[in-house]
């Protein structure tokens, strides 16, 4: 994992312009980062991250990285202050993006929240890593196969999670499912 | 010569508008006088109004002469908010301000005047300089102050963003009081407002809008010039923050104006002054 400090920018950032200068910053870091790591977009030292500049900085930067424009490599927001986070959750939510964002207390999801997809991610979180076919069974019968790995294809388009393919070793592939956090 | 002046001994939000009732829309031509000699009391968002009605009324090539409040109270609560410094030349006055700078020697913490805002760079150093002002000299909350804070950005920011799409030139204004209950800002500027401003999108141009449902889209759907997601946000994220602080919120721009109370919500008909004017209002005991 790799450190990005937003107070960088000072302890509060507001305007669009303020972030429309960031998000390049972001951004190099990120492409410089090896494949399969994760940056930790850190908010200690914040007191207030306005809309507009969470809107160019944070949310721009999630966008690019859903549609692969840094290619494997993910993004996690740390920070406990809720009125901190709010603009950069619903900055998020305008996009359609989600984040995870840890603290000392564990982690939440913010932007827009998949409700359906949580008891997935969360189990994923909580194994550290889980295969698919381990992970349906460990929700008994309230989802079948084809459902779960719906949704776990979904939490990898999102970059809640790492999606690695392996050898199984009853023949064929299969996907292991890793925690970012 | 037309006379109009508030009909309350108060200049607010309410009495600005019943008296823009009073001036004639016929009145392009004619001389204005504004008599304020009654006024007793003015509230942030009264002295920024009347300062952009000032400047309205000069762009127009109209003559307005001010009646000062005879309350020496208020004068110099003017002088406090720098009003005779921002109307300078464009009105004439019915007598001298020069011996009030010499009553308002001693700063008052409660008030901070009003500030310019010519760019988006000047937007962080004025949000900054508020809020440390607030902590450190009335021990507001820092967590909530600061929340408020992007009520602040977000307003102060939207005139260099949204003022002047097509040139226009424009000023920009924000002040701020404490009182012993609530909380006051306004800000403000005489740039287009947001009905030409969103019109300058030929999208939504030919979306054929009225002026009160351009505000109606800006505020409650996030509309804006700008197609991009994510863009046009400011108003309906800083309506939130307001409401859930319990606070009360004035849009007004061009014709029509915005209402936010703490059960009420409403679109009305003003008359019309250049650029977009926001006066909030938040209980003190929330900081």
């Amino acid at each position: 994992m790799e450190d990005f400090k937003i107070s960088k920018f000072g302890s509060r950032v507001g305007t669009r312009a303020d972030g429309q200068k960031a998000q390049p910053e972001i951004e190099s870091q990120l492409k410089n980062m090896p494949y399969g790591n994760v940056l930790v977009l850190s908010l200690e030292g914040m007191e207030m991250v306005g809309f507009s500049f969470a809107d160019e900085a944070i949310a721009l930067t999630f966008q690019r990285l859903i549609s692969n424009e840094y290619g494997d490599k993910y993004i996690i927001i740390k920070g406990s202050n809720p009125d901190v986070l709010e603009g950069i959750d619903s900055a998020l939510q305008k996009k359609g993006l989600s984040a995870l964002v840890i603290d000392y207390k564990g982690w939440k999801c913010i932007g827009l929240v998949k409700l359906d997809l949580m008891d997935i991610l969360k189990i994923i979180i909580e194994k550290k890593e889980i295969s698919t076919p381990n992970l349906t069974e460990s929700l008994g019968k309230t989802m079948t196969a084809q459902n779960c790995n719906n949704k776990v294809m979904e939490l990898a388009r999102l970059k809640l999670i790492k999606r690695e393919k392996i050898n199984n070793p009853s023949g064929g592939i299969m996907y292991m499912n890793k925690t970012i956090v | 010569m037309i006379t109009i002046k508030p009909n309350t001994n108060e200049l607010n939000e309410l009495s600005f508008e019943r008296m823009m009732e009073t001036m004639p829309t016929d009145s392009a031509c004619a001389d204005i006088e504004i008599d304020l000699k009654g006024t007793s009391f003015i509230v942030p968002y009264g002295v920024m109004l009347l300062t952009i009605l000032l400047k309205f009324l000069s762009q127009k090539g109209i003559k307005v002469r001010l009646l000062l409040p005879d309350s020496s109270d208020v004068m110099n609560y003017l002088e406090r908010m720098s009003f005779f410094a921002q109307v300078e030349g464009l009105v004439e006055l019915d007598k001298d301000t020069q011996g009030l700078k010499s009553n308002i020697r001693n700063p008052v913490d409660s008030i901070i005047e009003v500030t310019k805002i010519k760019e988006e760079k000047e937007v962080m150093n004025i949000v900054n300089s508020l809020v440390d002002n607030l902590i450190d000299k009335h021990g507001f909350d820092r967590s909530r102050i600061n929340r408020f804070g992007n009520v602040m950005c977000e307003s102060l920011q939207n005139v260099p963003q949204h003022s002047n799409p097509d040139g226009t030139p424009y000023e920009g204004m924000a002040c701020v009081q404490i009182y012993k209950k609530f909380f006051h800002f306004a800000v403000g500027d005489s740039g287009v407002g947001i009905y030409p401003s969103l019109n300058s999108n030929p999208r939504i141009w030919k979306l054929n809008l009225s002026e009160e449902d351009a505000l109606k889209k800006v505020m409650l759907e996030g509309f804006s010039r700008f197609d991009r997601p994510g863009r046009g946000e400011g108003f309906s994220s800083m309506r939130l923050i307001v409401k859930d602080m319990n606070g009360f919120m004035v849009v007004r721009s061009g014709g029509y104006a915005y209402f936010l109370g703490r059960k009420t919500e409403s679109f009305y008909p003003v008359s019309t002054i250049c650029g977009t004017q926001i006066g909030i209002r938040i209980p003190k005991d929330i900081f």
